[in-house]
């Protein structure tokens, strides 16, 4: 039997999930990649993955470069590289704050960068919900964003041979395909999974023109959801909200704007003192008239 | 007669304290004060190191920016303007421009691996597969130099990260490779190669040697030097790796200073102190505290833009996101939620911790 390994982020359960429905004969397995290379680490071995991982004949998912658990797959595996998905066009206003745990709750990192901008220029949070506008997003450079990240990521994938030219607009034209900037809509991990399994010649190349989601379940749409602000969703023919989704105790529950905003300030000024300045960000502010 | 203090009229980039001190470790730009501007049109080529390969997939995405390739890369080779694979000694690129424009023709023509079949000496690692045959190495590597003489010719920019000064050369006519050749080849005489350590003087000769070969086959071009940050993953003098690496980095980082100040074409870009200066407090390794995280290329890939490209265009980068991009490195980006399901068919109950 076939034996196939999944390595990934938070596509990791949705990549698993197609290749069953693709290969039935096939035994599939995954783990995210921070797992596995916990698995794999002297600290918390798990002796059944390491088995799996040097027996494997096919491995799907993230380049494993100098990993550790890519160091023990087998020299002659077949090897589908999957590059992680990230796309900022539609949430141009996300970013990462390393150490700042984020409104969305469970471990997230996400931010605004408006909130936090504002937040580090002392602005009071009614002045911070009145900078979600146009005006705002179009000095942060938001709206040109989508072109580039478009780019980028069809870059990303094809030169792991994936082509996702034409994908965009498929996708889009079924409306928001992001949950967040990293969690897409499963019809799209699909294609994109579908389309390496061509580029690896698993599948033939009549796969190309399919774009459903193979009635994989759609985890991700089960989590957080940061929404697309609704000025930069109608440039793209899209509905948008400014409403956030967040885990909390094992449920999820919306937040509006104004909510958002005091939740996030909450959060940064639990460490206050360790804020990054933010200077550019700040200017765009002042170039605003925000204070 | 009163002499006033020179450094009152300072930049804030001068002064350690507003230059550094204040400012959030991601927002410090080391921008150099000779610098040019990277116009459109532009082919950039780049070679070098392990370092040099992220700045090649980097400026390969890069908005603006255009990566020559004059062959492409698959899958699972390295991403530079051809297949050169890593080149980590001044030595090996001067005798990359030796070779493909033919003067130098080297007596290891190809080695032999363990599992039978033949690699070129000069790229070892770049067909996992190898050759089945001697001729078959000849035969491409015709093509490769073809190729790499375009590179040289074609290029308007071309970026080389310095890595290493520690090298293996043939003793019979100085050839130099990129790893020792026992480590590929267990047929490998050790009697034929010998281990170098390239001096100050050496490596400063080679780049001056480089600097007028490729403006002699190119008029044109500008060159950028970089020196890799990443420490050396063993050494073979009798040192500490550690006072072998400081070794290594600080000739080549001084050759670089003096071939900018002795060449017009010659620029150095910060990318070695961007991620092995203490300001970072260490962020930018990994856990081996040698692998240069995916944050770290980020934030070398932002002052990059900001030096050499054009001043208009680059407002309008910096204040996009891309500019900023995620702090979480790209290929270990995790999700941000812990319930995701991390696991499918493996035995959790196993676990030790």
């Amino acid at each position: 039997m076939t034996k196939a390994l999944v390595v990934s982020n938070c596509a990791t359960s949705a990549y698993v999930g197609g290749l069953k429905v693709l290969f039935p004969a096939w035994e599939v397995r995954g783990a995210t990649s921070n797992l596995a290379a916990q698995w794999v680490s002297s600290n918390a071995p798990n002796p059944s993955f390491v088995e799996y991982v040097q027996d494997c004949d096919i491995y799907v998912g993230l380049p494993p470069d100098e990993s550790q658990y890519g160091q023990l797959l087998p020299k002659q595996n077949l090897r589908v590289m999957i590059p992680p998905f990230r796309f900022r066009g539609l949430q141009p206003d996300v970013f990462h704050l390393d150490g700042f745990s984020s409104a969305l709750g469970n471990g997230s990192t996400l931010h605004s960068r408006i909130i936090t901008a504002s937040f580090r220029a002392g602005l009071t949070p009614a002045r911070t919900r009145s900078l979600f506008n146009l005006n705002t997003y179009e000095a942060f450079n938001f709206p040109s964003l989508y072109e580039s990240e478009k780019q980028e990521l069809i870059g990303r994938f094809g030169r792991h041979r994936i082509d996702l030219s034409g994908s965009f607009e498929r996708w889009i034209s079924r409306g928001n395909f992001l949950y967040s900037y990293n969690h897409p809509r499963i019809d799209v991990l699909m294609e994109i999974l579908r389309r390496a399994l061509v580029a690896a010649e698993l599948l033939p190349v009549s796969e190309r023109e399919r774009d459903d989601d193979m009635g994989v379940a759609d985890d991700l749409g089960e989590s957080i959801v940061w929404p697309i602000y609704p000025e930069i969703a109608r440039l793209r023919g899209l509905e948008g909200s400014l409403n956030w989704r967040r885990a909390r105790a094992g449920n999820y529950e919306t937040l509006d704007l104004n909510q958002f905003v005091q939740a996030s300030y909450k959060r940064i000024s639990a460490k206050h003192l360790e804020t990054p300045e933010l200077p550019e960000w700040i200017d765009i502010l002042k170039s605003l008239d925000a204070f | 007669m009163v002499v006033p203090n020179p450094y009152l009229n300072r930049m804030p980039e001068h002064t350690w304290k507003t230059g550094v001190a204040a400012l959030a470790p991601r927002s410090i730009a080391p921008i150099r004060a000779k610098r040019f501007t990277i116009g459109d049109g532009s082919w950039i080529a780049t070679a070098g190191s392990c370092f040099a390969q992220e700045i090649g997939k980097r400026l390969a995405s890069m908005p603006g920016a255009a990566l020559l390739r004059a062959e492409t890369a698959g899958s699972d080779q390295p991403l530079f303007s051809a297949l050169y694979g890593n080149i980590y000694t001044t030595r090996q690129l001067v005798q990359l421009l030796d070779r493909a424009f033919d003067i130098f023709l080297p007596l290891d023509n190809a080695w032999r691996r363990a599992d039978g079949r033949y690699v070129d000496p000069f790229r070892p690692y770049m067909f996992a597969a190898g050759f089945a045959a001697v001729e078959d190495v000849a035969n491409a590597r015709q093509d490769h130099l073809a190729a790499v003489r375009r590179v040289f010719m074609d290029c308007s920019v071309f970026i080389f990260t310095l890595g290493l000064t520690e090298g293996w050369r043939a003793r019979a006519d100085g050839a130099v490779f990129p790893v020792a050749p026992g480590i590929v080849s267990d047929e490998a005489d050790s009697a034929r190669y010998a281990f170098h350590n390239f001096t100050y003087a050496e490596a400063l000769a080679d780049i001056r040697d480089i600097v007028t070969r490729l403006r002699s086959v190119n008029p044109v071009v500008r060159v950028i030097l970089t020196v890799s940050p990443t420490p050396l993953a063993a050494t073979y003098t009798a040192e500490h790796v550690i006072v072998a690496t400081m070794h290594s980095k600080s000739i080549l980082r001084a050759v670089c200073s003096e071939a900018e100040a002795e060449f017009d074409l010659v620029y150095y870009f910060p990318s070695y102190e961007i991620i092995s200066g203490h300001f970072n407090r260490g962020q930018y390794y990994g856990g081996n505290l040698r692998t240069v995280t995916a944050q770290g290329i980020e934030h070398v890939m932002a002052v990059f833009r900001q030096t050499y490209f054009d001043a208009q265009e680059q407002r309008k980068v910096d204040k996009s996101p891309a500019a900023m991009a995620p702090e979480t490195p790209l290929d270990q980006l995790v999700c941000d939620e812990e319930d995701i399901v991390r696991s499918v068919g493996f035995d959790c109950t196993e676990l030790t911790d």
